[in-house]
């Protein structure tokens, strides 16, 4: 399981938030890998964890329990000081292109800003990195004496990956990159990412609750639902033929583009239990369309490998 | 054409003032809906899509103001309608479903006070009737135990909850014409699949009409009968959706679902649609997608192509498609 080449290292991390008398579990034990050069696609729907999960991964947050490893240094457990040297390493692109950028900054301090605190640049040196960056995503270097309001959605999304480029990360966390996009933009973005992936072969984690886009940009993809990764394989293994139930049914919801395609829709009756009331036994059982043996209600199954690099957490499904 | 039609807008025209000047949302838009059949009017963020359906039920509100053509509902122009008969035909005759359960539900009061609301202003039933009847709408809707629902408010629902109430409540009057804006937009696919076959049921059971508005084309592919697509203000293309996804003919369409990453298919490229969206108060002279658009030429920056009817009830807006053409004249431009 322990790959050598892997940058990032989730060990059986957990992140529980406490809410009024309940507790909620956001990411409930979670063990996986990104590997040098990967994208890892997340996805999962809403509240199943996947953005607490992405923040653990980008040291924003501690983990309650368990470890994450960043190139073998466990982040929460160093001093600020080193840590502080770290934080360029790891960038995170947000969902919301108009919250996340600076309103009072203009698009060149912006993106330059990492820059000068991280790498205590020149000026020259920093203008000259700006227009090399914005340029990377498709902006005109010309733009960056302008101010956030004065983009579009779609180009303000690219400001915000040209800001997380700006130091040369080794991981990339984008959490709904596109969500809040049209389709005709949400494919430029989709472009980019794919472009910077060859040129750079850069690490990525790409958080998203739309299934095709996650296809679309990932090697390997990870399905979450209430707090635990269900599934996790190689893309095309994953979204072709998935293995747990909670997959199969939310892949074939995708409405397709191709009535020819048509896959058998799978209903999943009720809605997601609460993060706060996680069901004994398999999570999902209280949803589950499979046949169920006892098992099912009395523990929790594992991810465990039932084709070559490609893991499901179901006591039934292989 | 007109017959067996349930709502027939042409020329369709709403304009928000705002301190540049008009802007116009909906510029010329016409459509007809079949009795029983499920028109899809497809588009991006700001192509008038909501504005065109709000325009339909006579709630576009100030600074809106519709400026010209007809809505023509059961041989009536609904847009000569007084207030007061606006009023009785909204919720009786046409219902509406919008995109967010929360904002249209008023937190306030139980689901039995606002369910039976519209069936006591309607006066389809009132009191212990209104609640025999809420019940039996709830249960229809797939709620569970909907006697104990009614008291319920709708911080106490889950999203697709909610999403069921607001269906229920929109055909608590049997409504003939049902308008349903982005309905499943603010929920996941698998509540999505669930909302979207609820409407599907209640299409075949009740008769009704549906106009789904929607961005996603997955949904328009599995869900409606035919597609308007607009862009800008304007409907581009018309078609059934077989041929409108199959075999797109306006380049606005075609980028559209070139757009679209394949479900499980990295190796079908996505081609974006360059550029952005125009400005809509000063829209380009020719064809608004021209300066977006591979294919256009001097002619499509000069002037505006008029609409082309092709075969079997297709509606292009391009030139591209002119020689194809079956009436050698536009028509209904606006």
């Amino acid at each position: 399981m322990t790959d050598q080449r892997a940058l990032l290292r989730v060990e059986d991390a957990a992140k529980r938030y406490r809410a009024g008398r309940s507790r909620v579990r956001a990411v409930d034990g979670v063990t996986l890998e990104v590997v040098r050069g990967e994208t890892l696609g997340l996805v999962g729907e809403s509240g199943c964890g996947k953005s607490t999960l992405g923040r653990l991964m980008c040291c924003l947050e501690a983990p309650t329990k368990g470890r994450v490893l960043f190139d073998g240094v466990d982040a929460a457990r160093i001093p600020p000081r080193q840590l502080r040297a770290l934080r360029p390493k790891m960038q995170m692109v947000f969902q919301d292109p108009f919250a996340s950028l600076n309103p009072h900054k203009t698009v060149a301090q912006i993106v330059g800003l990492p820059l000068r605190i991280q790498q205590r640049a020149s000026r020259k040196e920093v203008r000259e990195r700006v227009a090399q960056l914005l340029e990377m995503v498709g902006l005109d270097p010309s733009q960056g004496r302008r101010f956030p309001h004065q983009f579009s959605g779609g180009q303000r999304q690219r400001i915000g990956i040209a800001r997380a480029l700006a130091c040369k990360p080794d991981l990339i966390v984008a959490d709904e990159p596109v969500a809040s996009l049209d389709v005709s933009i949400q494919a430029q973005i989709l472009q980019i990412m794919r472009e910077l992936q060859r040129r750079f072969s850069m690490t990525a984690v790409f958080i998203s609750h739309d299934v095709s886009v996650v296809s679309h940009v990932s090697q390997r993809v990870a399905v979450m639902y209430l707090g635990k990764i269900v599934e996790l394989g190689p893309a095309q293994s994953v979204i072709g033929d998935p293995l747990h139930p909670y997959s199969r049914a939310l892949i074939s919801a995708v409405p397709r583009l191709d009535s020819s395609l048509e896959a058998q829709v799978i209903r999943l009756s009720g809605d997601p239990p609460s993060p706060t009331a996680v069901p004994p036994g398999c999570r999902f059982h209280t949803r589950c369309f499979l046949d169920q043996i006892p098992e099912c209600r009395a523990r929790e199954p594992e991810l465990r490998e039932i084709r070559l690099g490609h893991l499901a957490a179901c006591h039934i499904a292989g | 054409m007109t017959e067996g039609s349930l709502l027939k807008v042409s020329g369709l025209r709403t304009e928000f003032a705002t301190y540049r000047g008009a802007l116009v949302a909906v510029d010329g838009v016409s459509l007809a809906l079949r009795r029983g059949e499920t028109l899809a009017l497809v588009g991006e963020s700001g192509c008038g899509k909501s504005v065109t359906a709000l325009s339909v039920m006579r709630l576009v509100r100030r600074p809106g103001r519709i400026t010209a053509g007809k809505v023509m509902f059961e041989g009536q122009d609904l847009l000569r309608r007084t207030r007061r008969e606006m009023q009785r035909l909204r919720g009786s005759r046409i219902a509406m479903v919008f995109q967010d359960p929360l904002s249209t539900l008023n937190p306030a009061f139980t689901l039995e006070t606002q369910i039976s609301e519209s069936l006591r202003v309607h006066r389809v039933a009132r009191g212990r009737e209104a609640r025999e009847r809420s019940v039996e709408l709830l249960a229809a809707m797939g709620i569970p135990s909907p006697s104990e629902r009614l008291h319920s408010y709708p911080h106490e629902l889950s999203g697709g909850m909610r999403q069921r109430v607001m269906i229920a409540i929109a055909v608590s009057c049997s409504p003939d014409l049902l308008i349903a804006d982005e309905p499943t937009t603010a929920l996941d696919v698998t509540l999505q699949v669930q909302i979207m076959d609820l409407l599907a049921e209640i299409k075949r059971t009740r008769g009704l009409s549906i106009i789904l508005i929607t961005h996603d084309l997955g949904i328009v592919s599995q869900f409606s009968d035919r597609a308007a697509v607009m862009y800008a203000g304007r409907i581009v293309e018309q078609a059934s959706v077989s041929e409108l996804l199959g075999r797109p003919l306006h380049p606005y369409t075609e980028g559209l679902v070139g757009c679209i990453p394949r479900l499980g298919r990295p190796d079908v490229p996505i081609t974006p649609i360059e550029g952005t969206v125009p400005d809509l108060v000063r829209p380009p002279v020719g064809c608004r997608f021209a300066p977006r658009c591979p294919r256009a030429t001097d002619r499509c920056v000069a002037s505006e192509p008029p609409d082309y009817r092709l075969e079997s009830d297709r509606i292009v807006r391009c030139y591209l498609h002119e020689k194809s053409s079956l009436a050698s004249s536009g028509e209904e431009t606006g």
